[in-house]
This record gives structure tokens, sequence and C-alpha cells, in this order.
């Protein structure tokens, strides 16, 4: 039987650009539901964010808001849009104000009363970084959860976006999983808000939850939506493989001069950068790592030694006091344990292409924070995830609200419903002799792939290889038929994000292979410089007819915003 | 290469009446990780076998469920070669497998209004979060503390669990908020915790949440003008008499044997209330063993109550009074080691002193039990053809919330006697320390540890904590139970 919702605004992703949105919807008077497909506001890379960047009363006076404009573009190699960086910038103050009055913590100043400054983070002119000690991602997510539970937003575990339900004239609602009941349902809405964040899971190590398995991206080709920048993708340098239980958590100690150790002991940062040595850039560091591991100088983990060490204890604790009490809890001493750490997918470049108030091309679709692009160019600066995620989420939930206001609501017939359904109904029935999770190793093979073909460090014949391979393994993955049934099936979850993985890394590695140089993240060995002819975007879609996905380098463009660097 | 045989419950609710456990065979190098042990199982052996993860770090909270009957999150705990059990957080029910509804908690905690209520604007006049707010902005809700929570286990009713709790405490401690949040406490049950600390133990962002939560609640209860239940009020009164929680009848035996004098002994007796005055043969029994073990002591005269009941009650002045005049007496006396029969007053030394007077407080003072250092029981004789078992006293807990395990002579002494052993699980938590704030949770609590010692089919129950003794021989007597509970001071 066929059931179908109603609401003015759904958004899918419960990190903080979406909650922000819904709640800016709903004090505008909006029906809102919020989906995830893990336990609202816990999946989301927003979660484990530390502090953020944000020019405002509390800055340096020879900072500005241009300035923290042209850090960004400079990080970003300037093929970031700059009517977005300018709108992240410039809205960011504006979106933490009214943040407190919802419960949210700041440090402060005890003599100035304004936001305490926490340091100069890489990258950054000046001091930016504000927050609440270690954990402000968190409580942002904390923080806007309550404050839209509080506003009679509808807030959804457990459920999975499956794909927009479209009309003659754009976005009529979503088809969504609900994975407790084991139903397909419909939720009509003016408006669908894509915030789903980013694609750490694509990659055999990140520091993201597995949740990220880029959805929104792929929900939004398939509904028409371009997409771009898809080669960009941060490494994270330092992340735990070793020991299990810290796994993905990213280490934060080389800053305060920890030392990286190859399996025979050797601090190989001085042979590769003897200068500098660990204190290069994090794009640089993770080139470093990545290569000594290949090279066959790694621990049998696949990383190499972190030594903290020779940090004073307490250090350590005062800078990173959820880290050191993280590794406390699994019974690690950070001054006197090493732990093994490698190149870890961290955060997302690419994505959906929008303009500054979060519209896609797809009328009733709006994008936000990192499942969208252009803010970020080539590389993300540190400590702008969260002021993207604010700056979009106020934005785009208020563009959301005049948008659902002017759109009449869109009316999902019956037999779409039956036939969203029979989509899903069409996965099951697979044996359950083969017993072992199917889908479940299609995913690591992608992520295989990826980490193998289209990792820290790219060439030709990698990205060749890895495009016949991605080919293969969507084609499996568009026929693969599951155990179980529809209610909470790990199974089925995982055969439905392998065919969205499949769909994003087919244009990552479209994307990577494209770009005929390196630029901010993606680093090429065989086209090892950056290249002014460059200085553009490539532009994908997916043509659903065909199925194919067809890319548009489209041409350079001068630097705008600040002088190249 | 070690072996692991991993039961795990499985059920349908929506196909099957009961949950069953599937058995899973695996092999690893080293210990094996629970969130790793269940994914290798859904690689192997069933891809349909649920259970929720997310960041897979300790960052998050996704990833609760029970290993070997104790909560944790599965992503954070170790567990070594052998055989385990896995099922999914009691008390919530289940979707699938070990996957859990959080719904009806979720619908428990809107009742209390998790959020800021106030009508003010920024506030900008430099503020600065406190300890208890730092703490518990911590708190993930993964619900561990909940799920071992022993009084909301045997109460809900009357204790809404740690995780509310916390919940209160954090709009309590945030300055901007103008809801009664006192009003909540109290209505959550915030008075019928029984300080057993499992929560604090147990967190899985390491948050104190005992003290954060309940004990603030409280203090915040008392700041208020409640002034608690009669029992707790005439414990106060009658410490603020005679520096002991209990009327003082004959001399207590710290005045009775009580010297200032150390005469070169480095050890000194810690009474407390139970063996100075309640049941002063228990403090007789502690004196003499000392005596007969050879090893030079002093009782400190002007000892008082230890200060910790007052404490977790949230009376926290008279315990920091209490805190210091011990201090004071102990260090005059010139000892090195202190020496006690009561898990409670070894907790509150060791654990709280340093939170109510500074850190450096003990100095290089060491706070040990008597079973640490006597060797042998000669008086358990009694125990001859007897089956018998032992109960964890939540205070002798480990800092992971593992239960103690039984003191090596009391199992020496059982060996040598041929008395039968029985390790048996009874149960977390006697309810002793809610004795005089809610005897219902204390009476639920005792009698849950009861019934299973006799399913059990022990004749005498054995611990080593003074309170637990009174609470479970309470309990006991009110079932008409077919066994007796006895303080290992009985049998030393």
């Amino acid at each position: 039987m066929a059931v179908v919702r109603q609401v003015d605004v759904l958004v899918v992703g419960s990190g903080v650009a979406g909650l922000y949105a819904a709640t800016r919807c709903a004090q505008q008077g909006l029906s809102v539901a919020v989906l995830d497909k893990g336990l609202a506001g816990r999946s989301s890379a927003s979660y484990s964010a530390k502090g953020m960047a944000v020019f405002g009363p509390w800055s340096v006076k020879e900072d500005s808001e241009e300035q923290h404009v042209d850090d960004t573009l400079k990080s970003g190699r300037y093929v970031n849009d700059p009517r977005l960086v300018e709108a992240m910038v410039k809205g960011a103050a504006g979106a933490i104000l009214g943040l407190e009055s919802m419960g949210m913590l700041f440090d402060r100043n005890p003599d100035t009363g304004n936001l305490a400054l926490h340091g100069k983070a890489a990258g950054h002119a000046w001091p930016r970084d504000i927050g609440f000690s270690d954990i402000t991602g968190k409580l942002l997510v904390d923080t806007l959860l309550s404050q839209a539970r509080m506003l009679g937003v509808s807030v959804l575990s457990d459920h999975l976006a499956l794909d927009i339900a479209l009309g003659a004239e754009g976005v009529k609602g979503c088809f969504v999983l609900d994975m407790d009941a084991g139903e397909v349902v419909a939720i009509e809405a003016s408006v669908v808000v894509m915030a789903t964040g980013g694609i750490g899971d694509l990659y055999p190590l990140t520091s993201n939850a597995v949740q990220n398995t880029g959805d929104g991206i792929a929900i939004a080709m398939r509904a028409g939506a371009t997409v771009k920048d898809m080669e960009f993708v941060q490494f994270y340098p330092a992340t735990v493989v070793y020991p299990p239980v810290l796994r993905g958590v990213n280490t934060n100690s080389i800053g305060l001069g920890a030392q990286l150790l190859n399996s025979a002991k050797e601090r190989f940062m001085s042979r590769l950068e003897p200068e500098k040595l660990e204190q290069v850039t994090r794009d640089r560091l993770s080139q470093c790592i990545y290569l000594e591991i290949m090279e066959g100088r790694g621990t049998e983990n696949g990383g190499v030694y972190l030594d903290a060490t020779s940090i004073p204890r307490e250090k350590y604790k005062a800078h990173f006091p959820s880290e050191w009490r993280l590794a406390e809890h699994a019974g690690l001493d950070l001054g006197k344990d090493v732990v093994e750490v490698a190149p870890a997918a961290h955060y997302y470049m690419g994505g959906i292409e929008i303009g500054p108030d979060g519209s896609t091309d797809v009328p009733g679709l709006l994008a936000l924070g990192e499942c969208a692009s252009g803010v970020h160019g080539a590389n993300r600066l540190a400590n702008n995830s969260l002021t993207d995620v604010l700056s979009f989420g106020k934005i785009g939930g208020d563009s959301a609200a005049a948008v659902a206001r002017r759109r009449s609501r869109g009316s999902i017939g019956a037999r779409e419903v039956n036939e969203a359904e029979e989509r899903i109904r069409r996965r099951l029935g697979g044996s359950a002799v083969a017993g072992a999770a199917i889908a479940g190793r299609m995913k690591q093979q992608v992520r295989d792939v990826m980490g193998q073909c289209v990792g820290v460090v790219r060439d030709a014949r990698g990205l060749a290889t890895g495009e016949r391979l991605m080919n293969e393994l969507s084609r499996s993955a568009s026929e693969v038929t599951v155990s179980g049934g529809m209610r909470c099936n790990p199974e089925l979850l995982r055969a439905l994000e392998v065919q969205n993985m499949t769909l994003v890394a087919a244009a990552i590695i479209k994307g990577a292979s494209l770009r005929k140089e390196s630029r901010g993240s993606q680093y090429r060995t065989d086209f090892p410089g950056e290249d002014a002819a460059w200085r553009r975007n490539i532009r994908i879609r997916y043509m659903r007819d065909s199925g194919e996905i067809v890319a548009d380098a489209g041409t350079a463009t001068p630097p705008v915003g600040g002088k190249e660097v | 290469m070690n072996h692991f045989t991993i039961l795990v419950s499985r059920y349908d609710p929506v196909n099957e009446a009961a949950p069953h456990e599937a058995r899973y065979e695996l092999s690893n190098d080293e210990d094996l990780n629970v969130l790793d042990a269940l994914r290798r199982i859904r690689q192997a052996y069933d891809g349909t076998l649920a259970f929720r993860e997310s960041c897979g770090t300790g960052k998050c909270g996704s990833c609760a469920v029970e290993v070997d009957g104790k909560p944790a999150l599965a992503c954070q705990r170790l567990m070594s070669p052998g055989s385990h059990r896995i099922s999914p957080l009691r008390s919530f029910p289940v979707i699938r497998d070990l996957t859990v509804d959080v719904g009806p908690y979720e619908s428990r905690l809107k009742e209390v209004h998790p959020y800021l209520a106030a009508a003010c604007a920024d506030r900008e006049s430099g503020w600065q979060a406190g300890v208890v707010l730092r703490d518990l902005a911590l708190c993930t809700s993964c619900l561990i503390c909940e799920a071992g929570c022993p009084a909301h286990s045997v109460a809900p009713d009357r204790f809404e669990g740690p995780a509310i709790m916390a919940a209160i405490a954090r709009w309590m401690a945030d300055p901007r908020d103008r809801r009664d949040r006192v009003e909540d406490a109290s209505r959550s049950g915030v008075d019928s915790c029984a300080s057993c600390f499992r929560c604090s133990n147990t967190c899985s962002r390491g948050i104190d949440v005992f003290t954060s939560s309940v004990r603030f609640a409280r203090e915040a209860e008392l700041s208020k003008g409640y002034s608690g239940t009669a029992t707790d009020r005439q414990m106060v009164q009658t410490f603020r008499e005679s520096g002991k929680l209990f009327p003082v009848i004959e001399a207590p035996l710290s005045v009775k044997y009580g010297s200032s004098q150390a005469n070169g002994a480095t050890t000194g007796v810690f009474l407390g209330c139970m063996l100075d005055v309640r049941h002063q043969d228990w403090g007789e029994r502690l004196l003499k063993v000392l005596g007969e073990s050879g090893v030079p002591f002093v009782v400190p005269e002007g000892q008082v109550c230890c200060g910790g009941p007052l404490l977790w009650k949230g009376r926290v002045q008279e315990a920091r009074e209490a805190a210091h005049k011990n201090l004071e007496v102990f260090k005059a006396a010139g000892v090195q080691r202190i020496v006690t029969a009561c898990p409670g007053c070894k907790l509150a030394w060791s654990r709280g002193y340093p939170q109510l007077l500074s850190g450096e407080a003990l100095g290089s003072l060491q706070v040990v039990d008597i079973c640490e250092i006597v060797a042998a029981a000669k008086n358990a004789g009694c125990l001859g053809s007897k089956t018998v078992g032992y109960f964890p006293p939540c205070h002798t807990q480990g800092h992971d919330g593992q239960d103690s395990e039984p003191p090596e002579i009391l199992l020496r002494t059982l060996r040598e006697v041929g008395a039968d052993y029985v390790q048996a699980t009874l149960g977390e938590c006697c309810g002793g320390m809610a004795a005089s704030s809610d005897p219902q949770v204390a009476r639920k609590l005792g009698s849950r540890v009861i019934e299973r010692a006799v399913n059990a089919g022990l004749d005498v129950l054995v611990t080593t904590c003074p309170f637990c003794v009174e609470n479970l021989s309470r309990s006991a007597r009110a079932l008409k139970a077919p066994l007796s509970v006895m303080n290992i001071m009985e049998i030393v």
C-alpha cells in the first residue's frame, strides 16, 4: 500500500547544515521533516569538527572579511566560486548570532566578554578559530537538534532517502525507505534540501562516519542536477589505522611536534623534507606518508608510526582534551604509546553545484554543506567546514522557506510510490546460502579501488584502471540481489549505498582523469605542477536515458577576489 | 592465533516470538574489538545481522550494545579470547537483532525540556562554562549509563536514570537557563539514585555522570531549601551532633582505643561510622586481626564520618568539614597508610577528598582495605560445608565499571575450610545507599540480589561492605530467604 506524507520542506541529512536549515524553516511556520539513515545527528561529519573560522567582533584588528575570503580562495587554488566564498565568510558571524540563545556554548575571553580566539590555523592570515573546547561541531549538532525538536520538526532516524520524485516542474518530493517499518514512503514537499555530507566512506580509511557514502550527491545526479569539482577529495594526513579501537581518529599531535617514523623507525620526513620535516602542508604530508607506505616502508597495518611521546602529557591534554580522553578510554597513554597512522579521506570539496542561495539547477532542489560544491575549490582551508555549514545552513534555510512559499507542493501518485517500492523489492530474494554479505563485499571493493586508483597520489594509468574496475562494480551493483527483507536489513542498505557510491566514484574518476594537472588536493605524479590553463571547473551530469556521465571541462577563468599567490 | 566464540542475540520481532542466540567463530591475533567482530560476522556469516554503527571511534555513541551482560560501546570494547555474548541494550525495544528503538527514551527526554529555556538574547557578559557544564557537554546520549543503571532497571517509575539526569543537569548548570530544573530533577527521582557510580565508571566519554548530574542536582535541591527525607535529616542532625551518621550509644571505638600518638606506627585505622558505632563487633575484629598480623597501628582519635554518604547526597558542606577533620587527625598522627574495612569510606577518601579539598590533599597517604593486608581468615570454620558466594560492593568497582573479584583471602579461606564457592552473577548494587532516601528502591535492589543468590543455591553470601551487609540482610529477612549474609570481618 502506497504511503504518502506531506511537508513543506524535506531536509535529507541531520548535520549542522540540514538542522540549521530545518530550524529556519520551522521558525517561519513551515512544516519540516529531517531524515537521517542512522541516528539523527550522530552520523554527521559536523559531529566531530573541532572549531570554526569566523571573522567577527572578536577578530584581531588587522583581520577583515576580505582577508578571510582571500585565504579561502588561495587554499582552494582559485577554482572556488567567489560568490559562494563571500556568502560563507559574510554570513558566518550572523549565523552564529542567535545560536547562544538556543543554548550553544562558546569559549569566551573573560576580559572582553567576546568569543575567544583559539589560535591561528594553517592557511589563515590571522587567528579566526572560535568555538567550544574541541567539541564545537558536536555542540552545534546537539543545540540545533534540540531546537529543531522543540520547534516541532519531525526528525526521522533510520530513514534512507532513495530518489527525488520528479515532475514536469521539478521536485515533487522524495521516495524514502523507512528502515524500521520496512516500507517505502513518499514524502511530498515543496522543497527538498540535500544536506547529506561527505563521501569519506568511498575510501578504505576515513575519518568520516560509515554513513558518508555520497547518497545526496548521487540522488541529485539522478534527478538531473549538475555536479562539479568531483576530483577534489581532501585527505587528513595522520588518521589512526592501529590500534583498531582508534581507527579513523584524526590525530593532532603533529602540530605539537610529534614525529613520523617508518617501519625501520626512520624519521622519513628528514629525508623527504629536510627543512620543514613534519611541519609541511597537510597535502604534502599526506603525499609523503602515502608514498612511504606505497614504497613498502609502512607498518603491517598499512600505516607509519606516530610518536608523540616527546610532547608533555599536560600540553597534549590541554590542546586536545577529547582526543586525549578517547585514547585514555581505549587504554592508551599517548605520552608513552605509539599509534600507527595513514592518510584518510576527510573532507569532500566536490558535489552538487549550487548558487549563493543554495539552489541547484533542478527546481525545488537545494543543496547545502559538504554535499554541495564551489565553496572550498580544490582544497578546503582548515576550520572552514563548520563556517560553511553554518552560513549555508542559515542562508539555505531562508531560501528554502522562500521557495517553499512560492512553489506549490507536488503530488506523488500511488503508482509512482509502488514503482519506487518495486525498485527496492527487485533487490531482494538473493541467495542466503552465499549468506555472507554480498553487498557489503561490493562496498569494500569500491573502497579498495578508490584507495588504490584515486587516492592521495594519482596518475593516468591508475585512473584508467580505476575507471574500468568501477564500471564493472557499477554494473554488478545495479544487478545485485541480497538476502533478507525490507525491514532493518543492512545488506539492503549496503546494496542501495553501493549504487550511489559507484555513481559518485565514476564522477570522481572522470574529473580526476580529465584534470591533467595537480591542484589543491589533487596530486598527479604524471602532471605534478599546477597549470594556469586548468583554473576552471569540471562539471558533470548524469544522463538518465543512457546511464552515462558526461563531463564539461569549461574554460579557464581569471582569478577573482584577490591576487593569486 | 586467538579464537573467539561469539554468541549474538538475533531477533526479528515482527516474525519471531522471541530472540535466539546465533553462534559465530572468529580468529584474531590479539584481543578483538566488538565492533570489528560484528562487522566480520556480518561479512563472513550473515550480511543481514543488524547493529548500529557510525563514527567507529567512540565519539558519536551510536553503537551501544551489551557485551557479556554489560552495556558498552561496541567500538570501544575489546574482548579477550574465549566465548562472549553480545546482546541489545536491555530495557529498549528491539527493532532487529542488536538495533534498538531509542524512541521511548526520546519521549521521556522531551518531558524535561532538553533545550535552553530563556527569553534572553546572546549573553555577552564573558561568563565561562563551569566544570559540570563542560563535563556534561561531552554526553552523546549513547545510553550505556541508562541501560546499566541498577536503580533505574528495578524501579523505572521511581528513577528516570542517569541519562535523563545528565540532560536535566546540563541545563541546570547553564546560567542562562530560566526553567526550574530542580523541580524536573525531583520529579525524575534524583533522590532514588543509589549512588553506585556505575554511570560514571562506564561512561563512554569519561564523564563523571553521577557527580555532574545526580550529586549536582541534589546540591541544587538542598540550596533551594529542600531538606530530604526524615531519615536523611536525622542523619545530618546526628552528624552535626556527634560527627557520626548513626546515634552513638556505646562509646565509639575510636574514642575507646583512640590515641593521638602513633608511637612509630605508620598505619592508621579509619573505622567509619558502621564499625565505629553501629557494628562495634566488626570494628573490634578489625583491630584484633590487625594486631594479630603484627602491623603496628594507631586509631587516631577525633576521627569522624568519612563524609561519603553526605557528599553523595549533595551535602557538600558537611562532607567537606568531615574531610578536613579526618585529614587533620590522620596527618597529625603522622601515619602513611590508612586501613579501612568499608569500601564506601575508602572511596570517599580516595575519590571524594581530592574533589572536596584539592587534588593533592592526600599527599602520599595510601588508603587500603583490610582484605589487602590480612593474610588468613581464622574464623571461617562455620563455612565448612556451606555453599558460599561473593557479592561485589559497588564501591569496589574498577574504574571501567567491572565488578570486583572476591578478595584472594576469601577464596583461599573457603578452599581451606572445604566450602563450596559458587561464582554467580548476583545483580549490580544492593541498594544500600538508597536506604535512607528511597527505601522502596533499596528494597527492590536488595531483593533482586537475594533472589539471585537463592537461585544460585547459596547458603551464605559474603561481602566486604558493611552497608551491603545491612541492606542485603534486611532483604533476606523480608524475603525469608534460606541464606545468611556475612561481612568478611566476621570470618577473618
